[in-house]
């Protein structure tokens, strides 16, 4: 029996191609299509949305890019994701950081690791620069447990990493990383923010008839998903040089949106 | 070679793995940390339209959905930057859809949707824009009511209103009067009109004059308010902070310590502000006060109007009684500095001093001499140390002279305006900030009510304001109502008068560079259907300039209007942009 190649989307394995995946959200997902020679296809796609069938075809031996043996496969970003998240890591880390920087054709990676220091959350960032390797590891920020100084400290984050893509601080290189204890999950609460209908009367209306007003907001009947998987670290590092964007990086968990939809009716 | 095949169908059918996925997202970017729920959906930022224009029954009016514009062909939906000048997305429809949506935008800050509908040219000819606001993954779901009108028009700003027969409606946006009794009129001129962080506009103070002053006369007031009040892009209501929601009561804490038209109203940080001085007594002539006072409409109730105290406990005053006055805050010492102005024997008594408010420890010095006495001077700081005062009038005629206190409380001859004027405005121009540069706009030129349409610009330190020959408006414009346009930094100059009578025109000083010997050109931009002269411009959050208050006529007579005007500037986030993928 000939070998079959094995497909994988956002690092999570799809089976041999060809194949019919219909788990699939709405968005931009990276396809990796694996020979059983070492002939790697890897490309950016964008699938459309509910019940729009889109083949895409690949050839192996002459694809978008490489993934070498020892990082290559569906487990690449997992497998990269699943490093950071123990807070150590060292020269381990080179590869994968390489080959999520060959599928994307970005020029760094950020990223930051959050973990519980007693009664607070020290966020540890990180710049990586695939031209040449190095790792820069920049100041840590505290965030008090209710996280309410967060946007505070994001903004501190965010400015911090921009000047270090802009230019890499070579004198806080490191190679062998080790944090406090283990990362957690951080939750923050958010105010609700949702237009409340008057229930009070401002003042009696005097004029002419109006248009009456509309009634709440449509309830829109989401029939889309959006998701971003392997390209978030690129696109975090984007949009911190951009300024002030917050961008979803996931590994692999297909319920998430990388934006929000905006609906309007006139 | 080999080829493969896939053939993609999306699902939508829940998924799994979810908490264990999570944990790889948050630790891997910040920026993720989210307790959204894993309902699948993305979130929805939900925006209807209403708007002003004509109603498709041949008149004029408020309209639910988008009004019935002439040749309106298409909506261009952006949601935008606005501060940073990026476009995270933007679709075009055609206006038959009445509805659309732009998928996959990117969370941020500080974010704003435009809608602009285009002719069949693709020429815009109404804009609307939602106020700022913050989109995260904590976020499931946003809506927001926008408000759509024809460029360059003023239009009322709506708000949802319950008439008599308890049917909602859109009706125009008036002070609120719930804790005011009786027949009073809040419509007033000479209030605050300052921001918060949020776009929210703080109204404070102010009054309404009998009609008919002269320029220079300090008129009487039929009404002088003691209240504060907040204006909400978002829902077009006007508040007073002194009304308790829940329960309808009134705190009387919550309002100005007394009536006051024509205070220094000055933001010293964390959205709060200093109300100094200003005059009150209303029927009769009105009188200096030597009042301070802080306002900050986010504290607990009770305690948004608090007089400044001394570290003895001890209520701080001015030294010296004054109204009209300027003020500015001095970073140095965390001070506000308040200069010249009206003292208690009335509107010839210009007085050349100024004082000094401490807020750490609420003691005034001073008062300090002044190069001249001033009214109806400006004031704006530079460096957080100088405060550069400029024109005014006094006993002696219009001036064009111009001072700099500095942080050891002396004052120095500065540059001298090429038109002496009083009754005008500055703009501290945004692209030259690391210039400090300061236009100077309009203003009365004589106390017959002449005024000039010249603006100038100097530089603090520079000795020498620079004009030009074209650099005028299209009429003369005293006491204009101005603001400076967030993504084009061009300056908005509404009304005035000049020779005593009211101008209802628009200038737009459309930015151009600052190194070129025409810095601005001179654009009209549209006419206000009824004066509002002495009205409050300011950029609401959604980036349009909101008219305040203002004389003009209303009903049958003439007097201070007790509501907002949109202008609808357009001012996109430019097609130069950046624009994110």
């Amino acid at each position: 029996m000939f070998p079959t190649p094995r497909s994988s989307i956002d690092g999570v394995d799809k089976g041999a191609a060809p194949v019919t995946v219909t788990d699939v959200a709405f968005g931009t997902h990276y396809l990796v299509v694996r020979g059983p020679n070492g002939g790697v296809w890897a490309e950016k796609i964008r699938v459309r949305g509910k019940g729009k069938a889109q083949d895409f075809k690949v050839e192996l031996g002459q694809g978008k890019t490489s993934v070498s043996e020892s990082t290559g496969g569906a487990g690449v970003y997992s497998d990269l994701l699943a490093s950071v998240k123990t807070g150590r890591w060292g020269a381990d880390l080179q590869p994968y950081l390489k080959e999520l920087g060959t599928q994307t054709g970005a020029e760094f990676v950020v990223w930051v690791v959050m973990f519980k220091d007693g009664s607070k959350y020290v966020a540890a960032p990180f710049v990586h620069r695939l031209s040449d390797g190095l790792t820069v590891g920049l100041a840590k920020a505290d965030f008090n447990i209710e996280l309410s100084n967060l946007r505070v400290g994001v903004a501190a984050l965010s400015k911090s990493m921009v000047d270090a893509v802009a230019s890499p601080p070579e004198d806080k290189a490191v190679v062998d990383v080790e944090l406090g204890p283990e990362p957690v999950v951080v939750v923050a609460k958010k105010p609700d923010t949702t237009v409340k209908e008057p229930e009070v009367v401002k003042e009696p209306y005097v004029g002419e008839p109006l248009q009456p007003p509309p009634d709440a907001p449509p309830s829109e009947e989401i029939s889309t998903w959006t998701y971003i998987a392997a390209g978030g670290a690129v696109i975090v590092a984007g949009a911190l040089v951009a300024g002030g964007i917050y961008l979803l990086s996931d590994s692999g968990n297909e319920s998430r949106a990388s934006g929000f939809d905006a609906i309007v009716s006139w | 070679m080999r080829a493969g095949h896939l053939a993609l169908t999306p699902s939508f059918r829940g998924r799994s793995r979810k908490n264990e996925t999570h944990q790889t997202a948050y630790n891997f970017a910040l920026l993720a940390a989210s307790c959204r729920s894993d309902s699948g959906e993305p979130p929805v930022l939900a925006v209807d339209v209403f708007g002003y224009g004509p109603d498709y029954a041949g008149g004029v009016g408020f309209v639910q959905g988008l009004p019935g514009f002439a040749n309106a062909n298409g909506v261009q939906i952006s949601l935008v930057q606005p501060l940073d000048k990026k476009i995270l997305g933007q679709e075009v429809f055609p206006v038959a859809e009445g509805t659309g949506k732009v998928p996959e935008v990117t969370y941020g800050d500080r974010l704003r949707l435009d809608f602009d509908v285009t002719d069949t040219n693709g020429s815009i000819v109404a804009t609307g824009s939602s106020p700022m606001f913050d989109f995260d993954p904590d976020l499931e779901r946003l809506t927001f009511r926008i408000q759509v009108g024809a460029n360059n028009t003023f239009s009322p700003y709506g708000s949802v209103v319950r008439d008599a027969s308890g049917e909602r409606r859109y009706a125009q946006s008036r002070y609120d009067y719930r804790g005011t009794s009786g027949s009073r009129w809040l419509g007033s001129i000479g209030h605050g009109a300052v921001t918060l962080s949020d776009g929210t506009i703080v109204i404070i103070g102010g009054g309404d004059p009998i009609p008919g002053f002269a320029t220079t006369a300090l008129p009487d007031f039929r009404f002088i308010n003691n209240t504060v009040q907040t204006f909400e892009v978002r829902t077009g209501y006007f508040t007073d902070i002194s009304v308790d929601d829940a329960s309808g009561t009134v705190n009387p804490e919550d309002k100005l310590f007394q009536p006051t038209v024509w205070p220094s109203v000055t933001p010293i940080g964390n959205d709060r502000f200093l109300v100094t001085g200003g005059f009150t007594g209303e029927g009769g002539r009105p009188i200096a006060t030597d009042t301070i006072q802080i306002v900050d409409v986010k504290a607990p109730a009770t305690q948004r109007v608090q007089r400044l105290r001394k570290a003895d406990g001890s209520f701080a005053q001015l030294k010296i009684a004054r109204g009209r006055h300027a003020a500015a805050f001095r970073g140095a010492d965390n001070s506000v500095v308040v200069i010249g102005g009206l003292g208690v024997v009335g509107e010839n008594d210009v007085l050349d001093s100024f004082e000094v408010i401490k807020l750490d420890t609420g003691e005034v010095s001073g008062p300090f001499t002044m190069q001249s006495a001033r009214v109806e001077a400006t004031a704006t700081a530079f460096d957080g140390s100088k405060i550069w005062v400029v024109g005014g009038r006094n006993q002696d005629g219009v001036l064009a002279t111009s001072e700099v206190i500095s942080a050891d409380n002396t004052s120095a001859a500065d540059a001298t305006l090429r038109t002496a004027r009083f009754g005008h405005a500055v703009v501290r121009l945004t692209p030259g900030l690391t210039g400090n540069l300061l236009m100077v706009i309009g203003g009365y030129v004589d106390a017959d009510g002449n005024a000039t349409g010249n603006f100038e610009i100097g530089g603090l330190g520079r000795g020498v304001f620079q004009s030009g020959s074209d650099w005028e408006m299209s009429v003369g414009r005293g006491r204009p109502s101005v603001a400076e346009l967030v993504s084009s930094n061009d300056i908005i100059v509404i009304g005035g008068r000049d020779a005593n009578a009211d101008q209802k025109s628009v200038d737009r000083l459309k930015y151009v560079d600052l190194n070129l010997a025409t810095p601005y050109t001179v654009q009209g931009g549209g006419n206000l259907t009824d004066a509002r002269y002495m009205a409050t411009a300011t950029v609401g959050a959604n980036g349009k300039v909101f008219l305040i208050g203002g004389i003009g006529p209303i009903a049958d007579g003439v007097a201070a209007a007790d509501s907002a005007l949109i202008y609808n500037a357009l001012d996109p986030v430019s097609s130069g942009a950046q624009i994110v993928e």
